[in-house]
């Protein structure tokens, strides 16, 4: 009976036909937090990126609300400064983004209710990132399940704002902090991003694509400058599976 | 003015479509297709790869304010964050500033 009882529960919630907005306010307010502040020092190197490399401080900020996901923003930036064409900057963003695909599938499969409207999930996908996706694994248990959603889009919401006021700042920080300490701030990037795909890393190809991207990425800059990160990408990646393809699988949901 | 909407007219192609483009894929796909499915696990690997090959161009060819750190104490300081991300029980946090603590002071101690 009781058991019964407990299935009955779990149908009503899943079953709530639509999202309590209400839930945006805490989202808002975790933006405050360890994670947020991990992600506004990278943002601060990202700034002084691209003050670094020349690239305009408006078309910069104009990254975070339309790509919002930094390492497609650093290839962005980055080649465009290079003068690579258009449609090879666009692949390799595009690339850098599949890596969302799952991630997204990942939040949605856990916060979204079965009978709501869709858009709110389209709404959500946008704002979906590493950062994001870290949280919905880990603050998301106090949080009840038609506000889950409306969470993590205030979450979302918040930390997009707290960047684009950050850019600016670790723009013009860049040119009057002593040089050591403008390098320091850089170097959050490429920390941030290693360590999270260190901590993402589920299966023995996770940790083989990390390490052949890494010691690809030299030896195809040097017979290929302009498809450095593309060969680097797709041969240390592709190489990882056909050699690593994981047999035990059920580890992501 | 016209560079800065030059670059904004390249953005909306080259960084929001091809962005957008997974997670609109993922809100369609949620309700059907497997995330361990051999194409998506691929795609994984070549995702990661990318984001690694990144990391390393920017950590041996950066271009600018980080260019005047040694290229030895850069390889070093992600040594030693790698290092101290599982002597932190794989926390990103404190591993992240980790790696630029260490950055600053190798440069400062050994210059």
């Amino acid at each position: 009976m009781l058991t019964m009882g407990q299935t009955t529960q779990t149908d009503t919630d899943e079953d709530v036909a639509d999202y309590d907005w209400a839930g945006m306010a805490g989202g808002t307010r975790a933006a405050f937090s360890l994670p947020g502040l991990v992600m506004a020092c990278s943002f601060t190197g990202f700034g002084a990126l691209i003050h670094d490399v020349g690239f305009p401080l408006l078309a910069g900020v104009a990254t975070i609300p339309l790509i919002w996901a930094l390492p497609g923003q650093v290839l962005f930036v980055t080649m465009w400064q290079s003068g690579v064409a258009l449609l090879l900057i666009a692949a390799a963003v595009s690339l850098t983004a599949v890596r969302l695909m799952p991630m997204t599938i990942g939040v949605l499969a856990q916060v979204r209710l079965r009978k709501a409207k869709r858009w709110p999930e389209f709404l959500l996908g946008h704002f979906t990132a590493v950062t994001v996706w870290v949280m919905s694994l880990t603050s998301l248990h106090d949080v009840s399940a038609p506000r889950q959603l409306p969470w993590l889009v205030g979450l979302g919401t918040a930390l997009m704002a707290m960047m684009m006021l950050v850019v600016p700042a670790g723009y013009y920080l860049a040119d009057s902090l002593p040089p050591a300490l403008a390098a320091a701030m850089v170097f959050f990037t490429p920390a941030f991003f290693l360590l999270s795909l260190l901590s993402g890393a589920i299966w023995r190809f996770d940790y083989a694509a990390i390490l052949l991207g890494c010691v690809l990425l030299p030896i195809a800059r040097y017979y290929a400058p302009d498809f450095d990160l593309l060969i680097a990408g797709l041969g240390g990646g592709t190489l990882a599976f056909v050699c690593l393809r994981p047999r035990r699988k059920g580890l992501l949901k | 003015m016209t560079q800065l909407t030059l670059i904004l007219a390249a953005m909306i192609p080259a960084g929001f479509v091809a962005t957008y483009l997974w997670r609109a894929l993922a809100v369609v796909a949620v309700t059907r297709i497997d995330p361990e499915s051999d194409l998506l696990l691929w795609v994984r690997a070549v995702s990661t790869a990318l984001v690694a090959a990144l990391v390393m161009r920017m950590v041996i060819a950066p271009s600018g304010v980080l260019a005047t750190i040694a290229v030895e104490h850069r390889l070093a300081a992600v040594a030693i964050g790698i290092g101290s991300f599982y002597a932190a029980s794989r926390s990103t946090q404190i591993a992240t500033f980790a790696t630029v603590i260490a950055l600053v002071l190798l440069h400062m101690v050994l210059g």
